[in-house]
């Protein structure tokens, strides 16, 4: 009986102390995972690329063709397995570009331009076509 | 009974320290690699030239221009929106050889001309950036020049979105 009740108290200290590290691994992978993806610097690639795209498209004149190289956001796009498809949106009618390197969100910029804009992805470039909105 | 006392302060004092690590660690790399990219000035200048550009061609005003129904949104496929929305602004004074106005027309954030002032003497961080633009064209039904002056600015503000239920 008295063995028993010491079994009980070290199976409670046995847990508790799984418990305890497990908390903490969970903790320091996500400090790791957040510092790891800030340091593959999607951060800063997700900003460049709206403000680039947005700021290309205010300049540009209707019938423009404008490619940009990914060689850049290759490799983030590669570790982080991204659907590239869904790495640029461009809403022309609500007027935003939003470019998301991260499956936890992205980042988005506003352009000034009235145009009708499509995007298409060919041979790893992006392409954004701009003509006049009928 | 004091044991368990103490490995409860011990686990407080745990947590606390998990709190300070990982808000010092989160904090110093958002303030590192978070920084601002600043195109405000650029997107200023792309404004004017694209207003410029609507509104002359080949060192003559575009006349409807001077129209009382003159839309500069749709001339110059600016979208009105955007452009009145508190982070632009837009302003076109023309003038004739005697600096009368003949026309002007404002849109946007008309605080930005005195902010843009101000940072012109000054350092300000979040302020707006700004260009202006005067130019002399030649005006066929008056026989004369005018001049164009465009003021166009820019505080337009990138933002980090949130995918919710993302891992």
């Amino acid at each position: 009986m008295n063995w028993n009740k010491r079994g009980e108290a070290g199976d409670t200290l046995i847990t508790e102390t799984v418990i305890f590290i497990i908390l903490n691994l969970i903790f320091f992978s996500a400090l790791f995972y957040f510092v790891y993806s800030a340091g593959n610097s999607a951060l800063v690639y997700e900003q460049v690329y709206a403000k680039g795209i947005a700021t290309a498209i205010d300049s540009a004149k209707p019938e423009t063709v404008i490619i940009f190289g990914l060689e850049r956001i290759e490799k983030i796009i590669k570790s982080e397995k991204l659907n590239l498809d869904k790495v640029f949106s461009i809403d022309d009618k609500k007027h935003i570009i939003l470019v998301t390197l991260g499956k936890g969100g992205g980042y988005s910029y506003k352009f000034f331009s009235d145009y009708k804009i499509a995007k298409s992805l060919e041979n790893n470039k992006l392409k954004i076509t701009i003509s006049k909105n009928e | 009974m004091n044991k368990k006392a103490g490995e409860k302060i011990l686990s407080v004092w745990w947590i606390l320290v998990l709190a300070i690590i990982g808000i010092s660690i989160v904090s110093s790399v958002w303030i590192f690699y978070g920084r601002d990219i600043n195109v405000n000035k650029l997107e200023a200048e792309i404004l004017s030239n694209k207003v410029l550009g609507c509104l002359s061609n080949d060192g003559k005003i575009n006349e409807d221009a001077l129209n009382k129904d003159f839309n500069l949104f749709e001339e110059c496929r600016l979208n009105k929106d955007i452009i009145d929305s508190s982070y632009f602004y837009i302003n076109v004074t023309v003038l004739n050889s005697k600096n009368e106005v003949i026309k002007e027309l404002k849109f946007g954030n008309p605080s930005f001309e005195k902010d843009c002032a101000i940072k012109k003497n000054a350092e300000a961080k979040n302020f707006p950036e700004c260009s202006s633009k005067k130019i002399r064209i030649f005006l066929d039904y008056l026989n004369d020049f005018v001049y164009v002056s465009i003021f166009a600015g820019s505080n337009n503000k990138g933002q980090r979105e949130i995918i919710r239920g993302a891992a």
